[in-house]
């Protein structure tokens, strides 16, 4: 009974989701009944899962285990999740139907609240198709939209197969060791049949997170969804994602001798493949997503190095990355998907421009925002790890995003563009709050790592 | 229960299920791939049955050969309007072909690398009970997850099949 | 613990929030604010001057813990040389305001940024935590890049990005660098900037100072500008308004040469030495380049900018000679050319404002039409060509005194460097000749003279220079004890 108290706050968000499919039965009418009730499960999870805290007990035999880093990252899908609703609660006829958008919205949280404190490899999986299964729904959320459905039906293939090659690569894992409990993974003794299995069970993950060469399906699915749901898709899922990845490779990294160094290669190839395809795009979902792919580069690129610090510096960089990339995308959703659309941003929203330039900032890396502290721990760790050429690549490259990232900010502050003929009466106070706290969230995560580091057991010696 | 495998129904079943596969992805005609693939999928059932596992063999049974397999014929069956539609072109991607079969040789050299590991079958198979018992306790987490991930899959099932009433 | 220099640090930023805050039809008092505060903040350096104790030391320190985990910490103090600076970017910052007093295009954002750079500007003086200098550090870039890209001339989406992208992917190398030096720092490892000193002494970087210099040698030598990474700055120094442009010449390249008195020299002794040639070479292709360069300008800004290029070439050939001459001369000339370059740039724009040019070809006879004008811009002309009793002469003086003493530099090179000293008095010469001699053109013909609040912002600067170029030590006095330190160490190592 007690192991079920501890999943608490899944159970509110699962809870809450139910709530949101039926909201139309309940007395509150309302199109945006659904996302206030999703947005407050989620506050409510969140807080549950900071009162419930870290604990080292394992919980159904050895399924789950929520640890600091596990419970961090709980906390930050909980959180994210409910910014994401009240932004869509706000925003709420311009979206379409919120009901369902907010049902897939919790489910995929849920189901990554509880990939991040996996510790079998059975739960793992079941998770991380709970946590994108309501993805392909999203993409394709406008029915009416071909390249939507298509984007949809791209992402829906490439994910299942590399699920099942995951799913392979499990088989193998259990098969040398006889369990499927992470901690029991056993693969020395197997030579270089260990490094393929870890490699296949790898690839799952590496895709869902859309790192190169896994990354073909993200492009083209964000272009042709609509851009509130690339919010949640591109952002909160890769947190849990980075963790399952974190568990993985810490239990199979040691024991695999080249799984690094493939981490390495793929960590190369994100960055800069992502970092030149965003080059040149028009559509800032195309360009999100290309970034994106350069972001997950940077993330690998911790996890390379091995250490404690390079995968706890991850984690906190996968945060810094999703809230901002979460924000722009409200931004996006509520101005239009190009780069032409966000002209003149500044005489019309000048609030809104201002803190889309912080956002962008942020994930340039420009201190003193989350976005530099993240890369701060996680760079320290991999040079600390010796990857220092790949380091410096990733620095250099972090310069360069500037270039792609500033068409935006050029296309806000300084196109111009007569006022807006389109009408655009649907926002209200709600999605202007949830982009602040997005915003607030983008300058405090950096400035007040420190506590947020101690509790993670970051320590680079 | 036997203390191995026999060689001869396992390596007639594994010919099934691979030369099945196989045939799902060659068969031009797209009926033939759907009975090509209800035939792997009763070879495998059959796997089951040669590991004592009765109960897996009839799920896979009912749950694959009996509803998969038949709701892709039904679907075939409701979409095709004419015979000559379930022609379809054959798709050959050299590429893909090509790094499978790197793959393969790679893994087949992995594992010829290390002899086999010592199979110890279980005294007794374990019976549907205690199958049951492990199923609700220790795996109830993945099972009630399993069942998210189906809710999740009917909500958006009934999403994209629904009717717009919103406008 | 003193909070004075966090108060003179972060009161622009207080500033800035107030600005942000003004309603759109109360932004005309956004200069008020603006001015009050760095009025204030003028004052409060001038109390740290008057009560420096100018016998040496970090002075006014606070040090609390930022991120322990790391060893991050919040840590400022200022030295002699920090003082001077932070005194020049106070003082600059104030005129800057002053100077743009007509600012009417959005006025309250053009204010909240310029205190935000004044905080970055102020801040990468007194920072001795080598994160929190970064931190500094970056923070002036955005606002720089939004006061040229949205106040700028004709091609400013062009050079505000050109200045962004060019100084950023310097200052990134510099973070590999700063990581790198806390990675080995020893078993306590530090980001201070004292403590990474007392480590190199120890020999914690021997073997890798060499590529530890490099990474920070390509942060700092883009911010300089050292040839040939200047091409940024003929750019942003044209299409920036002119208040910028003041703060960048006067400020932010100082930012790039404080970084390697302050952390390049002193914790990388050894790479420093050994790279000193070439560092001297690249100066001394500065300073002929920018003023061979500057000869051919038709336009009296890019003119300006080209000599800077030029100028900052004599600071790192004092910064190369490693001599207590020469880093003195280094810093005089970093606070010469920051009054006199502003005092330039202040006069071209009193110019631009009311002829709408800056070609030379179009501009002449300022001091028949406007005697006041064309004097000051005279007078800042020979100072910066290094007339003796004027500002720019002391620095340039002991910049090629340090270098001919030095064994590291050698001697063709300070001769070549002297050379340039003439070209600069050439190019100034035949730009005061052309605009200020002369029979007034047509663009000049209608124009009115300097007003009272332009003189009362030039006139500080037309003060100091000469109170400098008069008596040295004014400057040297707070100078030279916190180069004693450094030349100390560079002395220690061979």
């Amino acid at each position: 009974m007690r192991s079920y108290l501890l999943i608490a706050p899944e159970l509110v968000m699962l809870a809450s989701a139910l709530l949101a499919m039926f909201a139309d039965v309940l007395p509150v009418r309302g199109r945006r009944v659904a996302a206030w009730i999703g947005a407050a499960g989620a506050a409510a999870a969140l807080v549950i899962a900071l009162a419930v805290g870290p604990g080292s007990v394992t919980l159904f035999g050895s399924m789950l285990r929520f640890d600091s880093l596990a419970v961090f990252a709980r906390a930050a899908t909980a959180g994210l999740t409910s910014v994401y609703l009240l932004w869509l609660a706000g925003n709420g006829a311009s979206v379409g139907r919120t009901r369902e958008a907010t049902t897939l919205a919790l489910l995929a949280a849920m189901g990554a609240m509880l990939m991040s404190g996996a510790r079998d490899l059975v739960l793992l999986f079941l998770t991380m198709e709970a946590a994108t299964m309501p993805a392909y729904v999203l993409i394709g959320f406008d029915r009416g939209d071909e390249r939507g459905l298509e984007g949809a039906l791209k992402y829906f293939l490439l994910s299942m197969v590399t699920s099942l090659v995951m799913l392979y690569g499990m088989a193998f894992l259990f098969g040398m060791s006889g369990t499927t409990s992470l901690d029991g993974l056993r693969v020395t003794a197997f030579g270089s049949l260990g490094l393929i299995a870890a490699v296949l069970t790898i690839v799952g993950l590496l895709a869902k997170l859309a790192a190169a060469p896994f990354h073909y399906w993200s492009p083209d699915a964000y272009a042709g969804a609509p851009a509130f749901s690339v919010a949640f898709v591109s952002s909160v899922p890769k947190i849990a994602g980075v963790v399952a990845l974190v568990r993985v490779v810490g239990v199979l990294g040691p024991q695999v001798r080249g799984l690094t160094d493939v981490m390495l290669t793929v960590a190369v190839a994100s960055m800069v493949i992502g970092n030149f395809a965003a080059f040149g795009q028009k559509d800032v979902r195309r360009l999100m997503a290309y970034s994106g792919v350069a972001h997950v580069g940077y993330l690998l690129l911790a996890l390379a190095g091995g250490t404690e610090a390079g995968s706890i510096g991850a984690v906190l960089y996968a945060v810094a990355y999703a809230v901002p990339s979460m924000a722009i995308m409200f931004v996006v959703a509520e101005e239009g998907p190009t780069l032409d659309d966000m002209d003149g941003l500044l005489s019309r929203r000048p609030l809104a421009a201002w803190a889309m330039l912080v956002f962008l900032l942020s994930l340039v890396g420009v201190p003193p925002l989350a976005g530099f502290f993240g890369k701060l721990y996680m760079f320290s760790a991999a040079l600390d790890a010796g990857l220092v050429w790949p380091v410096v690549l990733a620095f250099a490259f972090s310069a360069v995003s500037a270039g792609y990232y500033f068409g935006i900010v050029r296309s806000a502050f300084l196109g111009q563009r007569p006022r807006a003929v389109r009408v655009r009466s649907t926002r209200n106070r709600a999605a202007d709050v949830a982009i602040a706290i997005c915003l607030l969230a983008t300058v405090l995560l950096g400035l007040l790592a420190g506590p947020m580091l101690s509790v993670l057991g970051y320590a680079l010696r | 229960m036997p203390s191995a495998i026999p060689a001869l129904p396992f390596y007639l079943l594994v010919t099934a299920i691979i030369g099945g596969a196989l045939m799902t992805i060659f068969s031009r005609n797209v009926v033939h791939a759907a009975f090509w693939l209800l035939e792997a999928m009763v070879a495998v059932s059959g796997l089951f049955l040669l590991l004592s596992a009765e109960f897996l063999a009839l799920v896979q049974l009912l749950v694959y050969a009996g509803a998969v397999a038949v709701l892709t014929l039904f679907v075939i069956m409701l979409t095709l309007r004419r015979r000559e539609d379930a022609i379809r072109p054959l798709d050959t991607s050299v590429a893909a072909a090509g790094l499978a079969a790197v793959f393969g040789i790679v893994t087949a050299i992995a594992v010829g690398g290390f002899s086999p590991l010592p199979a110890r079958m279980p005294a007794a198979a374990p019976g549907i009970a205690q199958f049951g018992g492990e199923l609700f306790t220790r795996w109830a987490l993945p099972f009630e997850v399993a069942s998210v991930v189906l809710l999740i899959a009917l909500v958006g099932a009934v999403w994209w099949s629904g009717e717009d009433e919103d406008q | 613990m003193s909070y004075l220099l966090t108060t003179i640090v972060f009161l622009p930023l207080a500033a800035a929030v107030i600005c942000a805050m003004l309603p759109k039809d109360l932004a005309g008092a956004a200069k008020w604010v603006a001015a009050t505060v760095m009025a204030f903040d003028v004052t409060l350096v001038g109390w740290l001057l008057a009560t420096f104790d100018v016998r040496g030391g970090v002075q006014a320190v606070v040090d609390i813990p930022w991120v322990p985990q790391i060893a991050i910490r919040y840590h400022l103090g200022a030295d002699g040389i920090s003082l001077a600076m932070l005194a020049l970017s106070a003082l600059l910052g104030l005129i800057a305001v002053v100077a743009s007093w007509k600012m009417d295009k959005s006025p309250g954002t053009y204010f909240v940024m310029l205190m935000l750079l004044q905080v970055g500007m102020n801040g990468v003086f007194v920072a001795l935590d080598l994160v929190l200098f970064y931190v500094f550090w970056e923070l002036v870039l955005v606002p720089m890049y939004f006061l040229i890209a949205m106040w700028g001339g004709e091609r400013r989406s062009y050079a505000s990005l050109k200045f962004f992208l060019y100084t950023l992917a310097g200052s990134v190398f510099m973070l590999v660098g700063i990581i790198a030096l806390y990675l080995y720092s020893g078993p306590n490892n530090t980001f201070d900037i004292a403590e990474l000193v007392r480590a190199s002494a120890g020999g914690a970087f021997n073997g890798i100072q060499g590529w530890l210099f490099l990474a920070f040698f390509l942060g700092f030598a883009v911010k300089v500008p050292i040839w040939p990474l200047h091409t940024w700055l003929p750019d942003a120094h044209v299409e920036a308004p002119t208040a910028a442009s003041v703060l960048l010449a006067g400020v932010l390249l100082k930012m790039g040469t404080y970084g390697f008195i302050r952390i390049a020299l002193p914790i990388l002794p050894v790479a420093a030495k050994a790279w000193a040639p070439w560092i001297a070479a690249l100066a001394v292709i500065s300073i002929v380049y920018g003023a061979s360069v500057a000869f051919a300008q038709t336009d009296v800004k890019k003119l300006i900018a080209y000599s800077s290029v030029s100028h900052m070439g004599f600071v790192m050939l004092g910064i190369a000679s490693g001599t207590a001459a020469g880093l003195d001369g280094a810093v005089a000339v970093m606070v010469s050319h920051g009054l006199v370059t502003g005092l330039l740039f202040l006069m071209v724009g009193m110019v631009y404002e009311r002829t709408h040019t800056r070609q030379i070809a179009e501009l002449s006879g300022l001091s028949s039409q406007v005697p006041a004008i064309g004097g000051i811009l005279a007078f800042a002309s020979f100072a910066s060509l290094g007339l003796p009793g004027l500002s720019g002469f002391v620095g340039e003086f002991l910049s090629l005194l340090g270098s001919w003493q030095s064994t590291l530099v050698p001697h063709w090179m300070t001769v070549v460097a002297a050379v340039g000293v003439m070209l600069a008095a050439a190019y100034m010469l035949w730009m005061v000749q052309r605009v200020v001699l002369g029979e007034a053109s047509e663009a000049v013909s209608r124009i009115s003279d300097i007003t009272a609040r332009e003189v009362a912002y030039v006139l500080p600067l037309i003060g100091l220079t000469v109170l400098v170029g008069v008596y040295w030590n004014s400057l040297l006095r707070f100078v030279d004890p916190a180069v004693q330190g450094i030349v100390t160490i560079l002395a220690r190592v061979v």
